[in-house]
């Protein structure tokens, strides 16, 4: 049983906060050029200083996906100088993802050695100690896609970094870090889930996009 | 509106349907323009401001003339005479949360201060927290009562220079207890308490003085950073949520398709296309953009004709390319599209042609069974006439490029209606990602039925800023 909104048929939604949340997930997907034939197509005022940042954005983010971690930071610095530093958790993120290209094209020593110098620092907090070991272990496989830490170097494994690196580039400089849609997305699930909790059989099932989108 | 009804090609169901379709625009247009609902309840809500001089035990207390302070002015001897006062008006529950606090001035000779909350008809000389549908944090013991007269451990005791709140979380639906800016402690609210409740404070021996707060001065407790705390738990709750990647792409997308922006879709095609690892909107996800594909080149086209206010190029464009929409002159859309001529022209001025173009298009809608969308609409812009700038008068929102948008969704929709592949008819008023708006805001709002009114309303733009 769908929570039927013609029930609540008084709800207009006003084409203002729809066209923010496409938007905000334009924006925050670097679509620039998208960005702006929607401003045009719908007299929208463009938003303040997006559109400069998100090429550079748009670029760390593609560094980060090919796994070319080096350059990623490398242009971070030059976009948000303490970021990385304030951000220890991305920051080591970001230096495995150059150990695991290196670990990926066998240059093994060259692999031990960027670990030594950059990753086993971190090593002083509890908190890293695990995922070091993990990343260490790839060493002693002679084919690191066919160990138990496969993940790690799968492109799930590098989006998920690179999706970090771009909400903390996007909290730096004060802006959202999670779409709208994603937000309400998320916050119907939320509801959703309450009702069920709350009606049991009676309710509403909990929310799945894909059925919502058939009905 | 009957969703039921299918478009099989003939004119008469399309007639009806289309129509229906308009009317639903028409509508939404009539609301768009006043006041939401959500805004006006908030205001509507009477709190607590003062004491209630007419139901307190009067014999054992005195209350202040500003009926802001309490005190006891008898020999306690029994339970049965305590000095009870409950606040002028009950509790608000369409908010997150309600507070409000004593300070006690004198704790007289045995300090038997309460305060707590008590319903409607509360034996008013009893401690509350003594009967049931009450609650009672007790400054002689520091226990709370709830509905018996034996209490349970909750706090420290408190006495004369104290300050002490009571709030009810209504996101939580907990009661919660502050002494001097610190909480003591919660409990939850059961359901037999979602009665009326009122804010109440009690005194109980000799010269005991107590001072009320109900907002009007600043409280020792920090009311806003609570209140904040609680939104940001509500926040991890939906942060927490995990999401399939690329789920908002085909929403975006989709959105774009319904409402024919080409140029904008072309753009993000070509973008997404070339992100690593391409993003693909699978049928798995769920969406079918057959439905939408439809006429997207002539929607746009339309769509840019209405938004630069050129409505006789967009009548023009309608009639080449589907007659059926304009045919039937007194429909919904028809009136649309002629009152917002009747528009453009008074925005550059032209008065004498929109009093002519209002006496031959306009007219022939007064009257009309559905004359309470009609009419109205009519008056309105009839009205612009009067003013001498009328962007600045009351009718001014009609001259809002906002309302263009309206036009230009309506026959957007009618367009899309005319598919003869067109499975189902809610498709073309709103996009996936508005239904999923109202899905949003519709489970809200049950859900905060459900919890028997209580708690802040939904409301998307707040959320969205």
């Amino acid at each position: 049983m769908e929570v039927d909104p013609r029930l609540y048929e008084q709800i207009s939604v006003n084409d203002n906060d729809i066209h923010n949340i496409v938007m905000s997930y334009l924006v925050h997907n670097c679509f620039k050029e998208t960005v702006e034939s929607f401003i045009a197509c719908t007299g929208m005022k463009q938003p303040s200083d997006h559109l400069e940042d998100m090429e550079k954005r748009k670029r760390i983010y593609q560094f980060a996906l090919e796994g070319n971690a080096l350059k990623a930071i490398e242009l971070t610095e030059e976009l948000a100088a303490n970021l990385l530093e304030k951000n220890k958790d991305l920051h080591f993120d970001l230096l495995s993802l150059h150990f695991v290209e290196l670990v990926c094209s066998r240059k093994c020593t060259e692999a031990l050695e960027f670990a030594q110098m950059k990753l086993t620092p971190f090593g002083k907090e509890q908190k890293y100690v695990e995922k070091l070991e993990d990343f260490m272990a790839l060493l002693a496989y002679e084919e690191p896609e066919k160990s138990p830490m496969f993940h790690l170097l799968s492109l799930e494994y590098r989006q998920h970094v690179a999706d970090s690196l771009n909400r903390a580039i996007l909290a730096h400089a004060n802006h959202p870090t999670y779409t709208a849609m994603e937000r309400l997305i998320q916050q119907t699930t939320v509801v959703r889930q309450c009702l069920n909790q709350e009606h049991g059989k009676d309710g509403p099932p909990p929310f799945s996009l894909k059925d919502f989108l058939r009905s | 509106m009957n969703s039921s009804q299918s478009n099989n090609g003939n004119n008469n169901s399309f007639d009806s349907l289309s129509q229906d379709l308009g009317l639903y625009f028409l509508e939404l247009a009539r609301i768009g323009s006043s006041k939401a609902p959500v805004e006006m309840e908030e205001d509507e809500e009477v709190v607590p401001t003062e004491l209630n001089t007419i139901n307190s035990s009067a014999g054992f207390l005195v209350v202040a003339p500003d009926k802001l302070s309490v005190k006891y002015t008898a020999v306690s001897l029994h339970g049965h005479d305590v000095g009870v006062v409950q606040a002028n008006n009950p509790v608000p529950v369409k908010r997150l949360v309600y507070y409000f606090e004593i300070y006690v001035k004198d704790a007289g000779v045995k300090g038997q201060i309460a305060i707590g909350f008590t319903s409607e008809g509360f034996k008013m000389r009893r401690q509350p927290g003594w009967e049931v549908n009450s609650c009672g944090y007790h400054g002689d013991d520091g226990r709370l009562y709830r509905g018996q007269a034996k209490g349970d451990a909750f706090g420290p005791t408190y006495t004369t220079g104290d300050t002490v709140g009571g709030g009810i979380n209504f996101a939580s639906q907990e009661f919660f207890f502050t002494k001097n800016g610190a909480i003591v402690g919660t409990f939850s609210k059961e359901k037999e308490m979602n009665r009326c409740l009122f804010p109440t404070i009690a005194v109980h021996s000799q010269n005991e003085e107590v001072h009320v707060n109900f907002g009007q001065k600043k409280f020792s407790f920090d009311l806003k950073e609570y209140e904040a705390q609680e939104r940001l738990k509500q926040q991890m709750t939906i942060e927490n949520m995990p999401l399939p990647p690329n789920i908002s792409y085909g929403l975006v997308r989709a959105y774009l398709l319904h409402y024919g922006y080409e140029d904008t879709l072309n753009s993000f095609d070509l973008a997404s296309k070339s992100t690593i690892p391409p993003i693909c909107i699978a049928q798995e996800n769920g969406f079918d953009d057959q439905d939408i594909m439809y006429a997207l080149n002539q929607r746009k086209t339309v769509r840019q004709l209405i938004r630069n206010g050129e409505i006789d190029a967009a009548m023009n464009r309608l009639r080449d390319w589907y007659p059926q929409i304009v045919q039937e002159d007194k429909s919904a859309v028809c009136f649309l599209l002629h009152c917002q001529k009747f528009i453009e022209l008074i925005r550059v001025g032209a008065l004498e042609e929109a009093v002519k173009h209002g006496r031959i298009e306009l007219a022939k809608f007064l009257g009309l069974p559905e004359e309470n969308l009609f009419d109205a609409l009519v008056m309105d812009c009839v009205a612009l006439l009067a003013y001498e700038r009328p962007q600045e008068s009351s009718f001014g929102y009609l001259l809002q490029e906002s309302r263009r948008d309206v036009v230009a969704d309506t026959v957007n929709a009618m367009i899309l209606s005319t598919n003869p592949k067109m499975k189902d008819v809610q498709g073309c008023l709103q996009s996936y990602l508005e239904r999923l708006l109202r899905q949003l805001t519709a489970c809200c709002l049950e859900r905060r039925l459900a919890e028997g009114g209580q708690g802040e309303a939904f409301c998307l733009s707040r959320h969205l800023n």
